[in-house]
């Protein structure tokens, strides 16, 4: 015994505590007892091994350096000090904390399967395998160690050892989720998808209750790319065992992949209470919250994964989505850098980048589409047109995962149905189905219709998209949720195109022959920072399509208020300091002008305090400020009715938010910048002949908006014949559109490689 | 790990997980959950009935039916009436649904629910008055809720009482004018109530305003035909065809309508079953209301060749496209041998087999039935089935081949002039030359004893002509 406190009674107490599983209790008494005798190895120990059971990594560094000075001949605080680098993706550290375990204790299972593990992730699965088979030895019981065998088994190509292993296990009652999805992995590995499904079902049949049996089927339904029919046997799986991690993890995963975040977000916080430590669950917790809208949240559920499991290329970036989202633009993007990687890569072309000042540049955006561009460049699985009789009618395929009421859907539904049918056979290969009354009019345009489960695996969707020998195809999601623009890069048809669909700069994506566009978005001259063909339409590069039961442009406020309403409806995140200072400017030479914010953000209570704070910060009068978070799309469309004039952010301009501004008879004031992003305004004010809406500087922003403010009666003859202008012009001119559409896709299928 | 739940924990969680599932609307999920529940030793009655609603929900209601049997066999009770009476009316069961509804209803007097489902029943009966009666009761208890002013209209307007449908679907259109499924509705009773101008005025102002979708486009093209105005009745159902794809009906009428290119000669088996199996349960009583009269004219042929009831026997009888079974019940007085029924929709093969006369029924298509039959027959039937095929030669060549020698073929088609012999018309059914039946029959060795042309029954203010028509094999 090393430096028993005079008191031990704390330390006693605790140890009974932690003996009957009650960690939790007895981390204070724990805490105290370390605080009386610092030196008290043993508790520190338990300090550190209490904390670390609890998912709190970060707390438990501090006594567990002091346990690994105290006690230093005794095997666990190496092993603990191995096993907090491991969690922390440190794997050298992580191997010299096990090895020095074992030193002190040459049958310390953990620290043999912690080798095993580390190996496994090397891709040495033989090492594995035998560091496995030997914690085995001195745990022959142990149901954990049986399956990371098997899952060894399996990685090593040893598929039939591995199922020897499992099949007992999976026969027990009360079998382990786990044991379900090892045993899956195994039987596929041996038997093939057809065998593995035929044993599955059978095994099912004969069990129809086993936990760990509908675990096992769920995981091959997933696999297969059934992810609805895997989902509905987690659901089971759970209500037949929800306490248990792996079956919990399932079913957290597929709601998640169905967009059933409400539901999604309970399960996962089942599964981290019961395996803090495991990585998935915690970023995957987090997203969920974003998903949600609850911001703050988020943000700290990522920042606590990052403290206690250290940081990975996928936290960070997560991190980097919600931080933009809540308008800190510069966080994001030390977020982003961090990262690292392929989504570092995407968050600076798509995400991130062209929200931040200084990233959003032309040359900022091509020089990250080039990087991409070029990472994405390696491995590209070798493309071969399917051969089909030459029609007349060339084959176009939409690759969307938003053809419903979505901005992609808003501003392309006009032109699909305009496409001349008896020129263009369409193809929908939507990524996720929606149900709504646009999604009824892409369903009825489309010439036929592929609809992929969520979840498919990247592979099918490219097969499936090669089997339908496609003239040319339009991507209409890019790299935003839920979109597959990634799997291009390996062609799917002659001719690929760009389109609407987190279009905010190139794609970065090899192969992407076009991208659609227009004079304004991208003038003559732009062509470097693109890695794509520009393929410019002769009016804007999208086609709104109005709702139709928009309300009625309600009279110009001011006239009434006798003040002015600057409104802006657009996401936080494109809300940047140099936009706050400009609307500062604008609210101070105008003592009665307001302004009001409304946006999802703003729902959320302490992103939305936090955003006050910056407001007032850059000198806006927060008594002149009014916030609101997000109202049905009709309430939305309403709410025009009480400003009366948009002010557009910048860099990342508004796109919907500008043609819904104008259908409700509200002009909009913007500022130009240089990437595609910062030029939607732009193109579609040119498009309804108002162009000297956009200005190209701040000081031209600040004094377009004051003296449009002044002259109210100007404003509310604008305002009365907004509507009709914006209905008559080439905007929403989908005929006209589905033509040009026509045209410029047969320039670029007459102009394809030879 | 698993914790080693007791069996009645895990059926309390199957049970609660399951309804949260049917609560957020993923009914597919839940039953797979609750089929688990209810197959569980001692399970209790709500396994069951919540399992046969999301079952229900699942658009599988022959398996709802099934698990709500098994429910109501261990508790009766008005919700689970309620239930398997909207069960029975999915799958036809007229009668059943509507002995369920109405013990729903003795059983909570105020349930408003119960109460719309039976007038439902009701008034899909023809049993306008009740209906009319009782979907006054719910209005009047909810007279501000949209879809009880919907639903008494509905009754009105099935009773032919337009006028006043015309009334309250107005009401209805003014509290919940974005509801879809209203305006069709309403235009569709103008147009019943004899005015396709209104109708159309009706849908034009709507379309002006909204969305398209198939059924404005439906009623509208309906309202046109009324008018003579075969292009734009065209237009509209290759509008309401491209607005529903999957709506095999509105595809045909389209196809029918543009009249041009390549018909296809005989209408397609989905097209076939998709009517027939919406329509089966008010078959009958739609067709004897439209003065269908094909089985009264057969029987008078067929007695004409001195079968009579308890007299002489007809012998093994072939009913091809025999639907709910309306030429069985007509002759089955005379039978003697076996009847064998053949139809495509199995909706259509249910309400045969629940009258009780065929010895065997078979839900194919009739040149497969006849292709893999090796029975000889002493006479085949072939009522109001000739006008869903174009070219006559393979099906009476294949009719030839299963009569015994001197066997009889009684037959029905509609008739017209047709280039080439036979056409397809805007109703969707086909329609063939007098001359160009003659002329198959001779071809398939068939001798005409009996061909008269006859008034088949009246769509609209128009009468449908036809030939009745029996011939025996052999001469």
């Amino acid at each position: 015994m090393d430096g028993l406190p005079g008191d031990a009674s704390a330390f006693q107490a605790a140890l009974a505590l932690l003996r009957e599983g009650r960690t939790r209790d007895a981390l204070p008494l724990l805490e105290a007892a370390v605080a009386e005798v610092p030196w008290h190895g043993l508790a520190a120990l338990n300090l550190a091994m209490a904390r670390m059971d609890l998912g709190q990594l970060d707390a438990a560094a501090g006594p567990l350096a002091t346990a690994l000075e105290r006690l230093p001949h005794h095997p666990e605080p190496h092993f603990r000090r191995g096993r907090l680098a491991h969690l922390r993706g440190q794997g050298q550290a992580a191997r010299q904390g096990y090895e020095a375990a074992l030193v002190r204790d040459p049958g310390h299972v953990a620290a043999l399967c912690g080798l095993a593990e580390l190996a496994r992730a090397e891709g040495r699965a033989e090492a594995s395998v035998a560091l496995l088979r030997e914690a085995l030895l001195h745990s022959p019981q142990d149901d954990g160690i049986t399956l990371e065998l098997a899952r060894g088994l399996v990685a090593a190509n040893e598929p039939g050892e591995a199922l020897a292993l499992a099949v007992p296990l999976l026969a027990r009652e009360g079998a382990p989720g786990l044991a379900g999805v090892v045993w899956s992995e195994a039987v596929l590995a041996r038997e093939g998808p057809a065998g593995a499904r035929a044993a599955s079902e059978a095994a099912l049949a004969a069990d129809p209750l086993s936990p760990a049996r509908i675990a096992a089927h769920a995981t091959l339904l997933d696999a297969f790319g059934q992810t609805r029919e895997g989902l509905r046997h987690w659901h089971l799986a759970e209500a037949l065992a929800p306490e248990d991690v792996a079956i919990l993890s399932g079913l957290a995963h597929g709601l998640w992949r169905e967009r059933a975040y409400k539901a999604a977000l309970p399960v996962f916080e089942r599964a981290v209470a019961l395996a803090p430590g495991e990585r998935s669950l915690r970023v995957g917790h987090g997203e969920i919250l974003f998903r949600l809208h609850r911001l703050a949240e988020a943000a700290d559920s990522l920042r606590a994964t990052l403290a206690d499991l250290g940081g990975d290329e996928r936290t960070h970036a997560t991190l980097a989505l919600v931080l933009v989202s809540q308008g800190l633009q510069e966080e994001a993007r030390l977020a982003t850098e961090a990262a690292g990687g392929e989504n570092a890569l995407v968050h600076a072309l798509c995400n991130v980048g062209p929200y931040h000042p200084a990233m959003a540049t032309s040359e900022a955006l091509g020089e990250a589409a080039r990087a991409l561009k070029q990472r994405l460049s390696q491995g590209i699985n070798p493309y071969v047109p399917v051969a089909r009789p030459p029609g007349e009618r060339l084959r176009v395929g939409l690759l969307s995962s938003n053809l419903g009421r979505h901005p992609v859907g808003w501003l392309t539904l006009p032109a699909i149905e305009h496409l001349p049918r008896e020129e263009f056979e369409v193809v929908v290969f939507s990524l996720t189905d929606r149900e709504d009354p646009l999604a009824r009019r892409f369903r009825a345009r489309a010439d036929r219709w592929i609809s992929f489960e969520p979840g498919a695996r990247d592979q099918l969707v490219l097969d499936r998209l090669r089997a339908e020998a496609l003239d040319i195809l339009i991507d209409l999601s890019g790299h935003g949720q839920g979109g597959r623009v990634r799997v291009l890069r390996h062609r799917a048809a002659p001719v690929q195109i760009k389109w609407v669909g987190s279009q905010s700069a190139s794609s970065g994506v090899p192969n992407m022959d076009w991208m659609l566009t227009d004079r304004w978005e991208t003038p003559a001259g732009f062509e470097p920072h693109y890695t794509e063909r520009l393929l410019r339409m002769p009016d804007g590069y999208c086609c709104y399509a109005p709702p139709d039961r928009a309300p009625d442009v309600a009279p110009l406020p001011a006239l009434a208020r006798g003040h002015v309403t600057f409104g802006c409806y657009n996401n936080l995140a494109k809300v940047t300091p140099a936009v706050l200072s400009t609307w500062a400017r604008i609210l101070a030479a105008l003592p009665t002008a307001r302004l009001v914010l409304r946006t999802h953000a703003l729902g959320d209570d302490p992103t939305r305090a936090a955003f006050l704070t910056r407001a007032a910060a850059f000198g806006m009068p927060l008594d002149r400020l009014e916030l609101h978070g997000a109202v049905p799309h009709e309430a939305l469309l309403a709410a025009y009715g009480e400003i009366d004039l948009s002010l557009d952010p910048f860099p990342y301009t508004g796109g919907l938010t500008v043609c819904e501004s104008l259908w409700m008879g509200v002009p909009v004031l913007t500022k130009v910048s240089e990437g595609f992003a910062g030029r939607h305004a732009l193109s579609h004010l040119s498009n309804v002949g108002l162009p000297d809406w956009a200005v190209p500087d701040e000081d031209s922003y600040v004094a377009e908006a004051l003296r449009r403010a002044a002259d109210l009666p100007a404003l509310a003859e604008l305002r009365a014949g907004l509507r009709a202008r914006v209905a008559a012009s080439p905007l929403c001119d989908g005929p006209r559109f589905g033509r040009n559409l026509g045209r410029a896709l047969r320039q670029a299928w007459e102009a394809r490689p030879a | 790990m698993n914790i080693h739940a007791t069996p009645d924990t895990t059926a309390l969680r199957l049970l609660d997980r399951g309804r949260d599932l049917l609560r957020d609307r993923r009914p597919a999920d839940a039953a797979l959950l609750l089929s688990r529940a209810a197959s569980l030793p001692a399970a209790p009655a709500e396994a069951h009935g919540l399992l046969a609603e999301a079952l229900m929900e699942s658009d599988d209601a022959p398996a709802a039916l099934i698990a709500a049997d098994a429910a109501l066999s261990l508790r009766d009770d008005a919700a689970l009436r309620l239930l398997r009476a909207r069960i029975r009316r999915a799958l036809g069961h007229a009668d059943g649904a509507m002995d369920d509804a109405a013990a729903a209803v003795m059983a909570t007097p105020s349930d408003r629910d119960a109460k719309a489902l039976l007038a439902t029943c009701l008034s899909e009966a023809g049993r306008h008055d009740e209906a009319i009666f009782l979907f006054h009761q719910a209005f009047v208890a909810e007279p501000e809720a949209p879809h009880r002013s919907a639903m008494l209209a509905m009754a009105m307007m099935r009773g032919g009482r337009h006028a006043a449908a015309e009334e309250l679907y107005a009401l209805a259109h003014s509290m919940a004018p974005y509801a879809r499924g209203i305006l069709p509705l309403r235009a569709q009773n103008v147009l019943l109530g004899g005015d396709p101008h209104k109708a159309i005025a009706l849908i034009e102002g709507a379309l002006g305003r909204q969305q398209g979708e198939a059924a404005l486009y439906s009623v509208l093209g309906q309202a046109r035909q009324r008018l003579g105005q075969a292009e734009a009745a065209a237009e509209a159902y290759a509008e309401a065809a491209r607005l529903d794809p999957t709506d095999t009906y509105l595809q045909h009428l389209a196809a029918a309508m543009t009249n041009a290119g390549a018909t296809p000669d005989r209408a397609s088996d989905r097209y076939v079953t998709d009517v027939f199996d919406g329509y089966a349960n008010r078959f009958e009583a739609a067709l004897f209301a439209l003065g269908y009269r094909v089985p009264g004219v057969m029987l008078k042929l067929i007695e004409g060749q001195g079968y009579t009831p308890g007299g002489r026997h007809l012998g093994d009888v072939l009913d091809l496209g025999c639907g709910t079974g309306l030429m069985g019940a007509t002759l089955h007085d005379m039978l003697g041998g076996r009847l064998v029924g053949v139809d495509l929709s199995p909706r259509m093969i249910e309400v045969a087999r629940a009258k009780g006369i065929y010895t065997e029924l078979r839900c194919a298509e009739i040149n497969e039935a006849m292709a893999a039959d090796t029975a000889h027959y002493d006479l085949v039937l072939l009522s109001d089935v000739l006008c869903y095929f174009g070219r006559l030669d393979a099906v009476l060549g294949a009719v030839a081949a299963r009569l015994k020698p001197g066997g009889l073929v009684a037959l029905s088609i509609e008739s017209g002039e047709a280039e080439g012999g036979w056409e397809l018309q805007a109703s969707a059914r086909y329609r063939h030359d007098p001359g160009y039946l003659r002329a198959a029959l001779e071809r398939a060795g068939l001798a005409t004893l009996e061909f008269r042309e006859e008034t088949l029954r009246w769509e609209g203010e128009a009468t449908v002509p036809g030939v009745i028509a029996l011939a025996r094999l052999g001469g």
